[in-house]
């Protein structure tokens, strides 16, 4: 009876340490999600400055955008020096997709989620992937929620419940909070490449949806290291030249 | 290497304002934090030398704060704004690269706005000759 229990029992520790061995170690397939193509890892932007040399190159928002009148009056009143979240190190939030791919991007997953860290980013954005249903009783976030499904190799992710008062570009493309965003990912170039296909959907201030394209090259010996915005909020820019100069001799 | 404190700067550099205008050649590339563009104008570059105070290297933008000597003889703090330290760091640049009290050559875009003594970096060269570019 001893040795029925013993072999049980050494039987499902080797179960379990195949399954960890599966899940963690064995060509980044997630044994939670071994049918679908694996973005895990460290991926560089295709646009130069994020030093990828991919000879793929990302697509920009539409101009001129298709705005509605509101969404011309909301575009005509912007100030980059009031209304620009991040000039205050608030979060870029989704879709500044133009932006994104100047910094290196980790994917990694859960059983029941992508989790996005772009290096800028404070936090991670959570996409979830078990279906479940949007909340109603959360606010509106940087990064909005994510759901995504698989449509054969494609993972498409629709975004809600994302905060409005964020813009779509550094020159101040607003964005409502009736704004959806639909993603597809896909892998290219035998996996070597990330398509990220981005498409804003929203009615109040565009009179249709607009698409972005950003690729994506994995970049496995890229390091990212601490981007602490708030440290840096420097006051130069602004400072006339005789108070800068008190700084002279500190 | 010139090595000076920031009160005792014991060679006159001097601040060559020779704005070059550089049609239709805008470098920054819009990088948040915020885009050069905003705050500088980057149609045209003024070239200023001095001496090494501080490299600032952090998020969201890094900054050469230098010493430059003006045409009266007075000293002058500079900031020459640029790329985050993370993007720097890619290309090459490190957080100890330059030695306070180090002569150099900085090219820029001059702030908009009237006595600034800022500039969007767009390259510095050491007094050995070699040039520092923040993007190509």
């Amino acid at each position: 009876m001893n040795d029925i229990r013993w072999t049980v029992r050494c039987g499902a520790r080797v179960l379990a340490a195949a399954g960890v061995a599966l899940l963690l170690g064995t060509g980044g397939v997630w044994a939670a999600d071994a049918e679908h193509p694996d973005f895990t890892g460290m991926w560089l932007g295709g646009d130069g400055i994020g030093q990828s040399t991919t000879a793929r190159k990302s697509t920009s928002w539409p101009r001129p955008a298709p705005l509605t009148e509101a969404g011309k009056k909301a575009f005509a009143a912007y100030d980059p020096k009031t209304d620009d979240p991040p000039e205050d190190c608030m979060p870029w939030g989704l879709p500044r997709n133009e932006v994104f791919t100047f910094y290196p991007m980790l994917l990694t997953r859960t059983d029941n989620m992508l989790l996005m860290t772009l290096e800028y980013e404070p936090v991670p954005r959570r996409i979830y992937l078990d279906g479940r249903d949007y909340p109603t009783d959360i606010p509106p976030q940087w990064y909005g929620y994510s759901v995504g499904h698989w449509e054969g190799d494609t993972l498409v992710v629709e975004t809600r419940n994302i905060r409005e008062e964020n813009i779509i570009t550094t020159d101040g493309l607003p964005q409502s909070d009736q704004m959806k965003v639909i993603e597809r990912y896909r892998l290219l170039d035998d996996g070597n490449t990330l398509e990220v296909e981005t498409t804003a959907i929203d009615p109040v201030y565009y009179t249709e949806p607009m698409t972005i394209t950003v690729y994506w090259e994995r970049a496995d010996d890229v390091e990212q290291h601490e981007f602490v915005c708030a440290e840096g909020l420097i006051e130069n820019i602004t400072t006339p030249s005789s108070e800068q100069d008190k700084e002279l001799g500190d | 290497m010139l090595r000076v404190s920031g009160r005792r700067i014991v060679r006159t550099a001097a601040v060559t304002l020779a704005a070059m205008v550089a049609a239709g050649a805008v470098i920054g590339p819009a990088v948040a934090h915020h885009s050069g563009a905003v705050y500088f104008d980057m149609n045209s570059q003024i070239t200023v030398e001095g001496v090494v105070d501080e490299f600032v290297f952090k998020a969201p933008h890094a900054v050469l704060k230098f010493i430059v000597v003006n045409d009266q003889g007075e000293q002058e703090l500079w900031r020459a704004e640029t790329l985050p330290a993370n993007l720097l760091f890619r290309r090459g640049w490190r957080f100890n690269m330059f030695e306070k009290g180090e002569k150099i050559k900085v090219t820029g875009n001059p702030a908009k706005e009237a006595d600034r003594h800022a500039v969007e970096l767009q390259q510095v060269v050491a007094e050995d000759g070699t040039v520092y570019k923040p993007f190509d």
